[in-house]
């Protein structure tokens, strides 16, 4: 039974070179005319200008999953850089950010395709360590776009060359958030609060690094401490609603994301002290947007992804032409408040980037 | 008589091996980069996990049961031995360990099952929740990292080719072993085929069904090692899906019965080739992933379709005029 | 005892609910011998035999053997004696091979605990050649062989498992007239000659006459007779011992003049169970009337029934309703041509356990108790009503739910059901099956009401006083085809029992 095995397998290799002799070097395009060589669209100051490219470059997107606004806005960005610079590209994704191991396959599967640079948005830190070795092996320029990271020292244990890492910064949006709401009590300071995602996470942890930081550089303002709303609604409305009984001095909160904000937000409400107690959220989901033009939310600060993907793309290409600057290793996505008094304008400025902005 | 062989085996495998083939040479002639050494030995690689899987359940569904929890008990060995391994045991050790605790979840399935009638269905599922929980507790949730050389080099490391290949040959040829020489090969397809016929013939089914879960507990467990050296992660969340669907399919696919009766090593081979044939063709063609799942769904159909189809002809063969 | 006995049963006494079974039963086996054994229908075949299996425990009684007094724990524990069943339906496992069935539990492993195939291969070639069927190829599949040499493989293994007293349960229901000749010189040449024994029951009478040393009969529980020699035994006697002549009037008939035919059966042919086919079969069905199929058990009037439902493909042949052609294909088609069927089994198909029985009665006709969304009530009360006081019931048994019921008074409520519905064709399949006296006669009042509907009532039942009783016409299925029709009243039980176990010239 064995031997059958062996021999069908064997057949199959045998096909297997005999095929690839009579495509190859059928699918090689000419680079087509592209537009000039212009300057990066949202950090031109960082990267500065973006080559034409050569030839018709094919880069292949792995993205954690499909099935939500964040990584569809994050397809969009690729998509949009793809038409701009006339590149090839194409968009991979596990079917849902469980499945770490069928990440893992289609990066394999990707390599296969010999792509002339890779994207990656890992779904754990680890999970597709081995095929990114595999791609350095194989000489494939690897991007890291967001989410889990590969540090350097995971690079230097696996044998892997991440060329660059493109983000958001986690911690400077709480950072952001913490210092609006600093600024906006003014001298008069006083007590505030963390609501943190689920303790462990890297944008949870982030988050609240960023905000003790902040907030240790406003002495008037006191930290009362962090506690975890493990990123649900009713949970971060218990915590914010016992707190505000225990400090009912309570000045601002600090959500980890608008889903802790709004949660805590309507802790407020309940206790009656929306005039004492300011609350922020992070993302710029719409219902935090909603939220923060009807002046009840604060602030709340938008997550990149549909730059952070157009950003690599932009990257990529300078990589790809040998004008990458190697001290854009760590890419840092541009990001600001949006606030009662800019709302609207930033609402009608991003709509093409943010799938829920549709609708205002 | 040997020829004859090779033809009625042939007339049996027929069905798969032409998909196989058909399936490979319309991805193969559809893109460059499907035929190549790199992308075939990516293939065998990605078939490991659910093939050492499906070499424990092929043993489940001959005894007409079924093992739903040996992605979970994949996710928990994987969490357990890391944890053992972090704790400074040698890795031998802690392989044994794991090992062990993947039987001993095998065995409470099937003791359960064997002891009080239950629906193998019910009691492996609800074990899937048990273990899953077991995994997550144990692990805080996080992925635990950091495990010595020694281990991730003999499951996911590389010696010409990936050494869980080896492994999985290995192990797949411990399973036709088991199948086609051994009693318990033999009882295991006498349970789902007629138990009241085993019964009656003195087979002791409730050992032999404790034994079957146990054997599908210990292959989660060694596979729980690859997942984890692959990773160099234990990830309280692996096994969660696909992989304990596949490692069900395969066998299906293959010719194996969710009614029992049957074991076929060869076409469970097959299965598992097929499956991670169509995942990765489909990444090299570029088909979105949502449509990958359908295509997978649609595969598992078909084959469960033809798996009753190929039932009712039996039946009707047994059935067949006699007067 | 002047030959020994290979085992003796002794005043073996049985009973379930309150009905004897078995009254003081005596049966001995001798060695080397064929004991036929031979009864009606619920004369206890069965009982003594699942008591000799470990199947099921005696109330009292001995059973002897070896010389040696014994109680009989389980099948297992009647294996380890000697005892070797081989049932109606044969238990293998239909995805092994031969060799693999006839060795399991028994198999021959090396030093390595690895199994000897090769070994165990020509032992299995000369136990099949010992049997003289060496054409068996012992790597073929079970499934895939004819149902007699299935049967061979099941006897091949009780003779490796070491049996020494076989017990057959119509082991020729599905065979040809070769393979009987075939298994008779197997049984008396190769199990006789060699010291076995074998207990052979079975509906065909000729058969158990011509295999047989001595035939026991029973009749309602008792032994009659013990017939020992060849020379006193023919098929009248048999017959005259296994009636007994008496027929008690169990089953009232309500006389009704019938109207027109509704439905005409021609040529129609269908597959059996056992794997046999019904061929040519002829009839029809007029309103009012109560047509009466009866046959052995296994003959097929229950797949004839399903047949005629849809369930069972119809092989060839035609329906008629109302003189028109149909085709029945599929069970919701029979209902819109207006069928009804109360199947024999009414726990697993015709009642739903946790419902109220009045419910029970009206769920085939929802539309007369609801109007197009919701149910109503009151509407279904006083259609209950209107049962219970017709039928002389009480209203209590229509708010009780059905698993409360005894089997008799469920089978009541399949059957009230069809008085309900708006079926004009009624088939019953052993509706008497398994139910007190009481409720025997009770039940084909009932039937008697739905023809007096003017219902055409088709009555498929292996209960002969029971066909006698109501039926308008009598069909008897035997292995030999459909005959009659006879009309009410032209025949009596045991020209009946002639008929069905084809000892009977054609009029």
């Amino acid at each position: 039974m064995r031997k059958k095995l062996l021999c069908s397998l064997i057949a199959l290799v045998l096909l297997g070179f005999a095929v690839p002799i009579a495509f190859a070097s059928s699918e090689e395009k000419a680079p087509e005319k592209v537009v000039g060589g212009k300057m990066s669209k949202y950090l031109p100051d960082q990267i500065g200008e973006i080559p034409v490219p050569s030839k018709r470059w094919r880069i292949g997107c792995l993205e954690k999953t499909l099935i939500n606004d964040f990584w569809l806005d994050m397809k969009n960005g690729y998509e949009d850089a793809e038409k701009e610079y006339g590149v090839d590209i194409d968009i991979y994704a596990a079917p849902s950010e469980a499945d770490i191991l069928i990440q893992k396959q289609i990066l394999d599967d990707m390599i296969a395709k010999n792509y002339d640079l890779i994207c990656v948005s890992p779904i754990t830190d680890t999970n597709i360590l081995a095929a990114l070795k595999t791609a350095t092996q194989r000489n494939i320029p690897i991007i890291n776009v967001m989410d889990a990271y590969i540090s350097p020292e995971a690079q230097k244990k696996h044998g892997i060359k991440i060329a660059s890492f493109v983000t958001t910064d986690f911690a400077e949006n709480s950072r952001l958030a913490t210092r609006f709401v600093a600024e906006k009590l003014g001298k008069e300071g006083g007590e505030i609060m963390h609501i943190m995602g689920l303790p462990g996470g890297r944008a949870a942890e982030e988050r609240k690094r960023g905000y003790l930081e902040e907030v240790a550089k406003y002495p008037q303002l006191k930290n009362i401490g962090v506690w975890p709303g493990d990123w649900d609604r009713k949970k971060s409305m218990d915590i914010a609603a016992d707190v505000i009984q225990s400090h009912p001095n309570l000045r601002a909160i600090i959500g980890a994301n608008d889903t802790t904000g709004l949660g805590a937000y309507q802790a407020v409400k309940n206790a009656g002290k929306t005039n004492q107690i300011l609350v922020a959220g992070i993302d710029a989901i719409p219902d935090a947007i909603r939220s923060v033009m009807n002046d009840e939310l604060v602030c709340t600060v938008p997550f990149m992804q549909y730059q952070s993907a157009y950003i690599a793309i932009e990257s990529a290409i300078q990589i790809l032409e040998g004008k990458f600057d190697p001290a854009n290793r760590e890419i840092w996505v541009y990001q600001e408040v949006w606030h009662k008094g800019n709302i609207k304008d930033k609402v009608a400025e991003y709509k093409e980037q943010f799938s829920g902005l549709k609708d205002f | 008589m040997k020829t004859g062989y090779v033809f009625t085996f042939l007339r049996k495998h027929w069905g798969i091996i032409a998909t196989l083939v058909g399936i490979s040479l319309f991805f193969g002639l559809s893109s460059q980069y499907f035929f190549t050494f790199y992308n075939l030995l990516n293939i065998l690689n990605h078939t490991t996990i659910t093939l050492i899987l499906a070499m424990g359940m092929v043993f489940v569904l001959a005894s007409g049961g079924i093992d739903l929890s040996v992605g979970s008990t994949l996710g928990f060995t994987g969490v357990a031995t890391a944890l053992i391994l972090k704790a400074g045991t040698p890795p031998l050790l802690a392989a044994l360990c794991g090992i062990g605790i993947g039987a001993l979840i095998g065995a409470v399935n099937g003791t359960i099952i064997a002891k009080f009638h239950l629906q193998p269905f019910i009691v492996t599922l609800g074990m899937l929740s048990i273990v899953r929980g077991l995994a997550l507790v144990f692990s805080n949730g996080k992925p635990i990292y950091g495990f010595p050389g020694i281990f991730t080099t003999f499951f996911a490391g590389h010696v010409g080719i990936p050494t869980n290949i080896y492994l999985t040959i290995a192990i797949v040829a411990f399973g036709s072993i088991v199948a086609n020489k051994t009693r318990f090969g033999l009882y295991a397809k006498s349970i789902g085929g007629s138990e009241a016929s085993a019964h009656i013939c003195g087979v002791n089914i409730p050992l032999i069904v404790i034994l079957i879960y146990v054997q599908s507990g210990i292959f989660a467990s060694i596979t729980s090692f690859i997942y984890m050296s692959m990773m160099d992660a234990a990830e309280p969340l692996a096994g969660l899906l696909t992989e304990w669907l596949e490692a069900i399919a395969a066998p299906i696919i293959g010719g194996n019965s969710l009614s029992g009766g049957i074991i076929t090593i060869f076409g469970t081979i097959i299965g598992a080739l097929i499956l991670a044939t169509v995942r990765s063709g489909l990444n090299i063609f570029g088909v979105q992933p949502f449509y990958q799942q359908l295509f997978i769904g649609l595969i598992i159909i078909i084959s469960v379709i033809a798996d009753s189809i190929r039932q009712r002809r039996s039946r009707l063969s047994r059935e067949r005029v006699v007067t | 005892m002047a030959e020994t006995s290979l085992l003796e049963m002794h005043d073996i006494n049985k009973s379930y609910g309150g009905i004897h079974a078995l009254k003081g039963v005596d049966l001995d086996l001798r060695v080397g011998e064929v004991l036929g054994l031979v009864g009606e229908n619920g004369a206890g075949k069965t009982t003594l035999m699942k008591i000799l299996c470990g199947i099921e425990k005696p109330d009292s009684g001995r059973i002897i053997v070896g010389g040696e007094e014994i109680r009989i724990h389980n099948p297992h524990h009647a294996q380890e004696l000697g005892i070797a069943m081989i049932p109606q339906e044969l238990v293998l496992v239909p995805e092994m091979t031969v060799m693999e069935n006839i060795f399991l539990g028994r198999e021959k492993t090396g030093s390595v605990r690895f199994l000897r195939k090769n070994v165990m291969m020509d032992e299995t070639k000369r136990l099949l050649e010992d049997l003289k069927c060496s054409y068996i190829n012992p790597a073929d599949m079970v499934g895939f062989l004819p149902k007699a040499d299935q049967q061979l493989v099941a006897i091949a293994r009780r003779i490796l498992q070491g049996g020494k007293a076989f017990i057959m349960d119509e082991p020729t229901a599905a065979l040809t007239e070769r393979e009987t000749r075939n298994l008779f010189e197997i049984i008396s040449t190769r199990l006789c000659a060699s010291g076995r024994s074998v207990i052979f029951i079975s509906h065909r009478l000729e058969e158990v006459l011509k295999i047989s040393n001595r035939i026991c009969v029973l009749r309602d529980g008792n032994l009659i007779t013990v017939l020992e020699a060849a020379a006193d035994m023919d098929k009248k006697t048999l017959i005259f011992h296994m009636v007994g002549g008496e027929i008690k009037d169990e089953f009232p008939k309500i006389e009704v003049k019938r109207g027109k035919e509704v439905l005409r059966v021609e040529d129609v042919t269908f597959s059996t169970n056992q794997g046999g086919i019904v061929k040519d079969i002829n009839f029809s069905v007029h309103e009012g009337e109560v047509v009466g199929i009866t046959g052995l058990v296994g003959v097929g009037k229950t797949e004839l029934g399903q047949t005629l439902i849809g369930v069972r493909d119809l092989l060839s042949g035609k329906f008629f309703i109302d003189d028109k052609e149909v085709a029945i294909n599929s069970p919701v088609k029979a209902v819109e041509l207006g069928f009804g069927y109360v199947s024999e089994d009414r726990r697993e198909e015709g009642l739903v356990l946790d419902l109220q029985s009045l419910h029970n009665m009206t769920i085939n006709s929802l539309d007369q108790v609801s109007n197009r969304f919701v149910l109503i009530k009151s509407r279904e009360n006083k259609l209950g009503e209107g049962i219970a006081k017709r039928l002389s019931m009480k209203k209590e048994f229509l708010q009780m739910e059905a698993q409360q019921l005894s089997g008799g008074n469920q089978q009541k409520v399949v059957v009230i059901r069809q008085i309900v519905s708006n079926s004009r064709i009624i088939i019953f399949d052993e509706p008497t099956k398994g139910i007190d006296v009481a409720a025997k006669s009770e039940v084909s009042r009932i039937i008697g009401e739905l023809s007096r509907e003017m219902k055409a009532i088709l009555l498929l039942s292996s209960e002969p006083r029971e066909v006698l009783g109501i039926s308008d016409l009598i069909f008897v299925l035997s292995k030999d085809g459909m005959e009659g029709p006879y009309p009410r009243g032209t025949l009596d039980y045991e020209q009946l029992m002639a008929i069905e176990f084809g000892a009977h010239k054609k009029v």
